[in-house]
């Protein structure tokens, strides 16, 4: 047995809070999200009562709010909250799907060939990252709009594809993968596709995990652009339905149980897509030490 | 739906799950995005069916087509009804409601459009008093020419001045945010302190009569604090627009009349005496600023005796359970009361192609009375007739349909003031922000009048 | 980009400084075009045109309005205005705050989980659950437990604490955006850290503890070292989100109280979304982006290595 000693228990202090830090407030979410929406759905939180992490009463009502059109919300408006989760997964899965693959091979290209003009072509990529959206916002909108794409999913999808912060997740990762193991493969006869396949991809897999989450995060997140640029309820995203029932509201009230419905509803997506990933870190490994 | 990606994480044992995940993601969308414009929004919105794709192409107008409209509006269900009731009657013409969620939305999203010149866009609402600086900029047009004088006379004449700048009227006034008090009259009973007149038990007359003071409503609110340990009053944080009336009240005015000045306005005696009386009545525990940010659902939740209810929340008692009521808005000792403050408004783009199938639908809005029905239906119109009708129709008489009868009383009889400055969208954010300070004593009365005054003088420099 | 284009020449590629010229010349050219496309497309075209929206404004004369040219004119009206200082020691205040706490929090929960034995799976399985946050969420959470009213001063009040304003004190508001943001981010840059320790062979490590190395040295000059291209890639996508900050002043704050959280680009969004001032808004992100770009450059030369 091992000896109980500080070094061996701080880590788990450590992670015991962080764990507390995330799952407590969660969960909180949880449970407010099936209180009764007549009696107030933060009625034990002050004066506080322990049940308020209890739940012991399950009022689905503000779940049935947020799905039927037409009674969502005290506005009395109709966001379809299904078809724009729909829209909204389809949205961020492809901008995953084409991102990952465009981002990865260009960040394969910065961090694994010296050519004229890298350092230019990756000053572009900075720049497209460090501004932020709002700067461009209104440009983009001319852009789109001259390209007749408004009110399409290629509006939704296109400019989030190709991503900064994606590239520069990549870039770093693949700078970590030695170069005289790239070079020993292509000496073996392997093509230059199966050193990306065989050697880059197992080494650098939490690379692809950051990325796709800030790329799914980016697109599930998303207000303001698909706000201005759709038209048709049909292609609403989720944050635009949400944000009928949210506090950012003016001129109404919020309707908190929905919105804790609603905040239960937009975790619950990603989390499925996210969670069977976590495994993936625990298998990165490395032939280390040659890279220094 | 989301079963085949969730399905293919779950399974997935490759090196490149997510990427796999995001192929099958990929899959799905290709249906949706290649082909179904037009069938899905046909599907969303069964009115539209036969209406031509959405696409930004002009519809011609001959041909016998019908011509497209666009309105971009917030998500309140008269939108849709008076789109539904007019393309049923207006063959010629079909509006298509281009809902933008949040009710801050609709303005944020015109004004892109409006700086790009966007000539899809026909119709849109703003916020109050927007259409001020939308006019100025040129993205809009005066409806002038569309609407007689004598038309104009339908509007109830509060709504109409709102509406009006420098001889022009610029937007059909389409919500309304008269004051009044929400009561919870078991915390008063509990507190052992008299309510005043409510629209439950008393006629409009009695209950506008019997309005409090403001001094009486901070009395009430301390006692009912001390002894209940509830709030005793809430003003609506992040909507403190409110603060607008009742410093007209006391003589205020926010700028000059041509909108252009606020020196020797924003920082006049009445101003900062409002200001005093707002954080003392915080600090002295007649008010507090609860959970959440809005009061309405502390109140509903019972635990607060009073809270400042605007006209679109008139079905607020339906909604709770213990003894609820509505007095009329309070005012200070010896002022007339004001309470009517400014409304939403739909406007006309300047860059509108449609400009005239765009006014018949703004006249329809205006003048028929199927809209001013479907209108009074979701909250209290504009126009003369149906307000007028609210005060004398038994469909009012019982509780709580007869808010909105007080509601109408007090939009005749207590109008205010909108401030008419090209600077209002300006002028209102940083008033949000320098009020709060004011509510919670983050800053002294005078400091905080001193950078509202400021701040809005530095916004209202380029219209000069 | 001139040598690229000069006639009858093609570009020397190589693999790296000191390896042959490749023959496929044009393989790295055509890796970099789907996302250089897309990007010139949607980024710096954006990034022109907003570059030319920061030199416009309307000019009024006599009631009628024309957009046009007004050169500076917005950059001086943004920094000559009163809010501006505040601005500017708003955001400084949150980002010498943030971007360390989160970096240190991250680099100690990874290593924490490098140490958690067969646990380490459930741990960061809390840690995705937590990326799976939007801001949205994560300020309705803090929003309702910071409250006035809400989850924590009740815990206080059991407890017989003191009730504490929380955002809305001048004292304290900056630093609960500090914590929420440190709170929504920490997971993720934990995981991209995990992902970076997991990399460093364990001989290395074993080797400098049997020379004698403690923790702490060995973290010094062993694993920071190894991790320094995980550490620019924190710090500069910190650098330019953290400068960027503005959702939870707008969500939580308003800017307040006493313009403590009246962050740059809480000014800036208002300003664009809000006001109907394109144009302040545009110079305003601009003046901040020269000083994001002059930081990560600095950034880019301090934890430089052989190749990152």
């Amino acid at each position: 047995m091992r000896r109980w000693s500080a070094s061996s228990v701080l880590p788990y202090l450590v992670l015991v809070a962080v764990a507390a830090a995330y799952l407590l407030p969660i969960w909180l979410v949880v449970v407010t999200s099936l209180r009764s929406p007549l009696a107030g759905v933060f009625k034990d939180w002050f004066p506080f009562r322990i049940e308020a992490f209890v739940p012991y009463e399950f009022h689905i009502e503000n779940y049935l709010s947020l799905m039927t059109p037409g009674a969502s919300s005290r506005t009395g408006v109709s966001p379809d909250y299904g078809r724009g989760l729909l829209n909204s997964v389809v949205i961020a899965g492809t901008t995953v799907a084409l991102g990952t693959i465009v981002n990865a091979t260009a960040a394969f290209a910065f961090s694994r060939y010296s050519f004229p003009g890298r350092g230019i072509l990756f000053a572009l990529v900075a720049a497209s990252f460090l501004v932020p959206f709002e700067a461009i916002v209104i440009p983009l909108y001319t852009i789109v709009n001259g390209l007749g794409l408004t009110n399409t999913y290629y509006a939704l999808i296109l400019p989030a594809v190709a991503n900064g912060v994606s590239i520069f997740v990549f870039r770093q990762f693949f700078l970590g993968v030695p170069k005289d193991l790239f070079e020993a493969a292509l000496l073996d006869g392997a093509s230059i596709l199966q050193v990306i396949w065989r050697v880059y991809l197992p080494l650098t897999k939490p690379a692809f995990i950051a990325s796709g989450i800030v790329l799914f995060l980016g697109q599930w997140q998303a207000y303001f652009w698909p706000l201005v640029i759709v038209r048709d309820h049909s292609m609403w995203t989720v944050q635009l339905a949400v944000s009928t029932i949210s506090g950012m509201v003016r001129d109404q009230p919020p309707d908190f149980g929905a919105m804790f419905a609603s905040a239960v509803v937009t975790l619950v997506i990603p989390m499925m897509l996210v969670l069977p990933l976590q495994r993936n870190f625990q298998v990165a490994f490395f032939i280390g030490g040659t890279h220094h | 739906m989301e079963r085949n990606s969730g399905m293919g994480v779950r399974r997935s044992r490759s090196l490149m799950t997510l990427v796999s995940v995001a192929l099958l993601s990929a899959a799905c969308a290709g249906a949706p995005s290649a082909g179904s414009l037009a069938g899905s929004s046909a599907a969303a919105s069964p009115s539209d069916a036969g209406q031509a794709s959405p696409t930004l192409a002009g519809q011609s107008s001959d041909g016998g087509a019908p011509v497209t409209v666009s309105l971009v509006a917030n998500g309140e269900p008269r939108y849709a009804g008076w789109v539904k009731a007019f393309n049923a009657t207006h063959p010629g013409i079909q509006v298509k409601l281009e809902d933008s969620g949040a009710s801050g939305g609709a303005a944020n999203v015109a004004a892109l459009r409006f700086g790009q010149k966007d000539p899809t866009l026909d119709i849109t609402s703003d916020e109050v008093g927007f259409d001020i600086q939308w006019f100025t900029k040129g993205w809009i047009d005066p409806l002038d020419s569309y609407f007689s004088p004598e038309e104009l006379t339908a509007f109830v004449p509060s709504r109409l001045a709102d509406e009006t700048y420098q001889g022009h009227f610029l937007g059909v006034p389409v919500t309304n945010s008269t004051l009044m008090l929400g009561l919870n009259l078991d915390l008063f009973k509990e507190a052992g302190v008299d309510p005043p007149p409510g629209m439950k038990e008393s006629g409009v007359e009695a209950v506008a009569n019997g309005a409090w003071t403001w001094e009486q409503v901070a009395a009430a609110g301390k006692t009912i604090q001390e002894k209940t340990g509830m709030s005793g009053l809430q003003f609506p944080k992040g909507e403190l627009w409110v603060m607008y009336p009742l410093g007209e009240q006391l003589g205020g005015n926010v700028t000059s009349p041509d909108g252009l000045t606020v020196k020797g306005y924003l920082d006049a005696p009445a101003w900062l005496q409002l200001a005093k009386w707002f954080q003392d009545v915080h600090a002295s525990g007649g008010a507090t600023v609860m959970n959440p940010d809005w009061g309405y659902e502390e109140f509903t939740a019972g635990k607060v005796a009073m809270v400042e209810l605007v006209a679109e929340q008139n079905a607020i008692c339906l909604s709770v359970k213990f003894s609820c009521d509505v007095a009329a808005e309070p005012h200070f000792q010896g002022m007339k009361p004001k309470s009517a403050r400014g409304s939403n408004a739909l406007v006309l783009s300047a860059f509108s192609q449609h400009k005239k199938e765009a006014a018949e639908f703004l006249r329809w809005v205006a003048l028929d009375p199927a809209a001013w029905t479907i209108f009074a239906e979701d909250t209290l119109p504009s126009q003369n007739v149906p307000v007028t009708k609210t005060l004398t129709d038994p469909a009012y008489d019982a509780f709580p349909a007869s808010v909105k009868r007080l509601a109408a009383y007090q939009q005749l009889n207590w109008p205010a003031d909108q401030p008419k400055s090209p600077a209002n969208p300006e002028i209102w954010r940083i008033w949000d922000e320098v009020w709060l300070d004011i509510q919670s004593g983050a800053k002294t009365p005078a400091q905080g009048i001193e950078e509202l005054t400021q701040r809005a003088d530095e916004a209202l420099s380029i219209y000069r | 980009m001139s040598r690229l284009f000069r006639r009858g020449r093609r570009p020397t590629v190589r693999y790296h400084a000191g390896a042959p010229p490749l023959r496929h010349w044009w393989l790295p050219y055509a890796l970099l075009t789907p996302a250089i496309v897309l990007i010139v497309v949607f980024g710096v075209f954006a990034i022109v045109g907003g570059f030319a929206v920061s030199l416009q404004g309307e000019r009024f004369n006599s009631g009628q309005a024309e957009t046009v040219f007004v050169g500076l004119r917005n950059y001086v009206a943004v920094i000559g205005s009163s809010i501006f200082l505040k601005s500017v020691a708003a955001t400084v205040a949150y980002n010498l705050a943030a971007n360390p706490l989160l970096v240190g929090a991250a680099i100690a929960i990874a290593i924490a989980l490098t140490r958690a034995g067969r646990m380490a799976t459930f741990f960061q399985s809390t840690l995705l659950l937590s990326v799976c946050l939007s801001w949205t969420v994560t300020l309705l959470i803090w929003r309702s437990i910071l409250s006035e009213g809400g989850l924590a001063n009740g815990i206080f009040a059991a407890l017989n604490l003191p009730a504490q304003p929380f955002y809305t004190s001048a004292s304290q508001a900056l630093w609960v955006t500090v914590g929420i943001s440190a709170w929504a981010g920490v997971g993720f840059w934990a995981l991209v850290f995990l992902g970076a320790l997991k990399a460093i062979n364990p001989d290395i490590l074993e080797a400098a503890a049997l020379d004698g190395a403690t923790a702490v040295q060995r973290f010094r000059y062993v694993v920071l070292p190894l991790m320094r291209r995980t550490v620019l890639l924190a710090s500069v996508v910190l650098t330019a989100s953290n400068a960027t900050v503005f959702v939870p002043a707008q969500l939580l704050t308003l800017g307040g109280p006493d313009n403590s959280t009246h962050f740059i680009m809480y000014e800036a969004s208002q300003k664009l979304f809000y006001d109907g001032r394109p144009g302040e808004a545009v110079a305003l992100v601009g003046l901040l982006m020269i000083v994001v770009f002059a930081l990560v450059f600095v950034q880019f030369r301090v934890l430089r290595s052989d190749d990152a």
